[in-house]
């Protein structure tokens, strides 16, 4: 692979428009995984492939940028108090072995249906992910806002935290103690899912809050310690292969270093269930928006035969929703940030005036 | 007036709600004067009720129980009396006040009464170190009554609120914003040679690894301070209170361990 990447690999050059467009994503992908843990990349990939760089390099780049935003929000949401290090290395190192699973399971794929059978298993299994995942954390989400903003561990989780099969682990600032047995699953499904669908926090953070038992506010700050840890690996292995394109990774980390700080700082205006609601919603766009690109696939394979104006159209429709996904995400956390400080203010408003 | 008719109405209905309260925290067993005026001024303007508090924590090492129990009901005593005469002129403004005393450590005192009582929405204490002793167990806001600072008008100056006092990292933004634009600006206008090492593959593959974690480093301060500059900064209150719930669980289990094993061992020896 090492020798042929080089003779492939075409680095582009660099414009304004370019620049621009990689620094607001950056920044607005940053906004959303400082605060759910996760994101920004379903954009940031097909967003620079669309620029003009290849598949590959879009893919390293992106993760290059990647761990060191994510070890920035970790940091942050470190110091608050929202990070479970134990439980990331645990799942993380179960993620990685998952990673690896779902590389082979990708090569099978590829090898068994082609480019275009691979394309259509990815975008299957990222619309059937999240719109069961997706719409369970929505659902959940919904009924918690309803009920005046409380959570409660899941059911499904105090059963599995009771069955005491050994060995037990304890997570001190999560404050659960689970077996392993039911720990590592998690790991590996998220770690399976990055390696498919490049997204790994849309599994793993709701793995966490349903299963192992964990508030969503310290499951998403988990998730950065995770993303850390895989996006690390991941982008030696890329750079060992000449194909990170730095100038990208810098752009678009000038962007998400100022976001990643603001939405782990968003986290601690909000109520918990909002990081749900922003996860939720973000998921169920995106579902729709990849199976407008399914058609494409069908088409590719033989199975349909639609009009090519049309798939076309669906293709750059499927992409600007991605965009609106996060968009919208982002402009959740935003007005609920905007909304607590408000209120915030006005309680200081009062102390003042009683001065 | 609307307060009165406010009582009136909580009285009537079924279900009483709880009213919003200022905790104030006095000195030893006292109450200064100012503190007694400027807490029933606020409790008038905010429609609060008072809760007073005398926290008895100076208490000599080497006493004995007995005398030690002693000690504590003259302070008791002396405390509750101090407590009337709050109560008694926070009636004179129709302000409803409840007094407790308790002994120990002043921010452990704090935090029961915290845990125990509903909308106890701030603290004010008597003096800086009694807040900072305070700040240091709870998540709500807590004042202090800085004596003897009179404002131009006649009031007191109040020390600010938790997590104000912290100061803007002007020098700190701008440091780490040069930094930021000098190492941008030497990786992009040298691009061509960077990309051409950068991507060599093997072991360069340490130079864009190394780099992203400088540019992390560098950028990561430079926005972390921006965002403060801007006034952008986390509240602690909610934080707190999801991390420190664990911590004072665990300090109730090991209070309770000593006390097991005394009763286990003279057991094994007969």
């Amino acid at each position: 692979m090492h020798d042929v990447a080089h003779e492939v690999v075409n680095f582009i050059d660099l414009n304004a428009f370019s620049i621009i467009f990689l620094f607001i994503v950056g920044f607005i992908g940053g906004l959303v995984s400082g605060f759910i843990g996760s994101g920004g990349a379903f954009v940031l990939t097909p967003g620079m492939m669309s620029l003009g760089v290849p598949g590959t390099v879009a893919v390293a780049s992106n993760m290059c940028h990647k761990f060191p935003k994510s070890l920035v929000g970790a940091f942050k949401r470190f110091k608050y108090g929202q990070v479970d290090i134990k439980l990331g290395l645990v799942m993380a190192a179960s993620a990685a072995v998952g990673v690896q699973i779902g590389i082979r399971f990708q090569q099978y794929v590829l090898e068994k249906w082609g480019q275009a059978g691979s394309d259509l298993y990815v975008s299957l299994s990222f619309v059937a992910v999240l719109v069961i995942v997706g719409g369970y954390v929505f659902y959940d989400a919904w009924k918690i806002s309803k009920s005046g903003g409380e959570e409660k561990v899941s059911s499904l989780a105090k059963k599995l935290q009771s069955l005491k099969i050994p060995p037990m682990i304890h997570f001190k600032t999560a404050n659960v103690t689970i077996s392993l047995w039911f720990t590592v699953p998690v790991g590996l499904a998220t770690g399976l899912l990055a390696a498919t669908i490049a997204v790994g926090g849309f599994v793993g953070v709701p793995g966490m809050i349903y299963l192992v038992g964990v508030g969503g506010l310290i499951a998403s700050a988990t998730e950065l310690v995770i993303a850390f840890v895989m996006g690390f690996g991941g982008s030696v292995n890329w750079a060992m292969h000449g194909m990170v394109d730095i100038r990208l990774v810098l752009i678009i980390l000038g962007g998400s270093l100022l976001g990643v700080q603001l939405g782990a700082i968003g986290t601690t205006y909000v109520k918990e269930h909002m990081i749900k609601i922003v996860m939720g919603t973000i998921m169920l766009i995106v579902a729709v928006s990849r199976a407008m690109a399914v058609p494409k696939y069908l088409n590719q394979l033989g199975i349909t035969h639609m009009d090519v104006g049309t798939v076309d159209f669906l293709t750059k429709a499927s992409f600007a929703l991605m965009c609106l996904g996060l968009a919208v995400g982002a402009t959740i956390i935003l007005s609920s940030m905007w909304k607590a400080s408000r209120a915030a203010a006005r309680l200081q408003e009062s102390y003042g005036q009683a001065v | 007036m609307s307060m009165l008719e406010g009582r009136a109405e909580e009285a009537t209905s079924g279900e009483r709600r709880e009213r919003k309260k200022i905790l104030v925290v006095g000195k030893e067993e006292l109450f200064t004067e100012e503190i007694v005026n400027y807490a029933i001024h606020l409790a008038e303007r905010l429609d609060y009720d008072i809760l007073a508090m005398n926290v008895g924590t100076a208490w000599r090492e080497g006493a004995t129980l007995t005398s030690q129990a002693h000690l504590r009901e003259a302070f008791k005593r002396r405390a509750t009396a101090v407590g009337v005469a709050f109560k008694r002129k926070a009636a004179q403004s129709d302000i409803h006040c409840e007094h407790v005393v308790k002994f120990g450590n002043l921010g452990t005192a704090v935090e029961e009464l915290i845990h125990g009582i509903k909308r106890i929405e701030f603290v004010v204490t008597e003096s800086e170190a009694s807040k900072d002793e305070v700040i240091r167990e709870v998540t709500i806001p807590v004042f202090s009554v800085v004596s003897n600072s009179w404002t131009v008008n006649g009031g007191k100056i109040m020390a600010g609120e938790y997590g104000m006092e912290k100061r803007k990292p002007v020098g700190a933004t701008i440091g780490y914003g040069v930094l930021t634009v000098a190492l941008y600006a030497a990786v992009f206008t040298h691009s061509d040679t960077v990309m051409q090492f950068f991507t060599k593959g093997g072991w360069y593959a340490a130079l864009p690894i190394a780099t992203v974690f400088v540019f992390s480093f560098a950028h990561g301060h430079f926005s972390g301070h921006l965002w403060s500059l801007l006034g952008v900064e986390a509240m602690k209150r909610v934080v707190r209170r999801e991390t420190e719930q664990p911590v004072a669980r665990e300090r109730k289990r090991v209070q309770k361990r000593p006390r097991l094993s005394a009763y286990i061992d003279p057991f094994h020896k007969i």
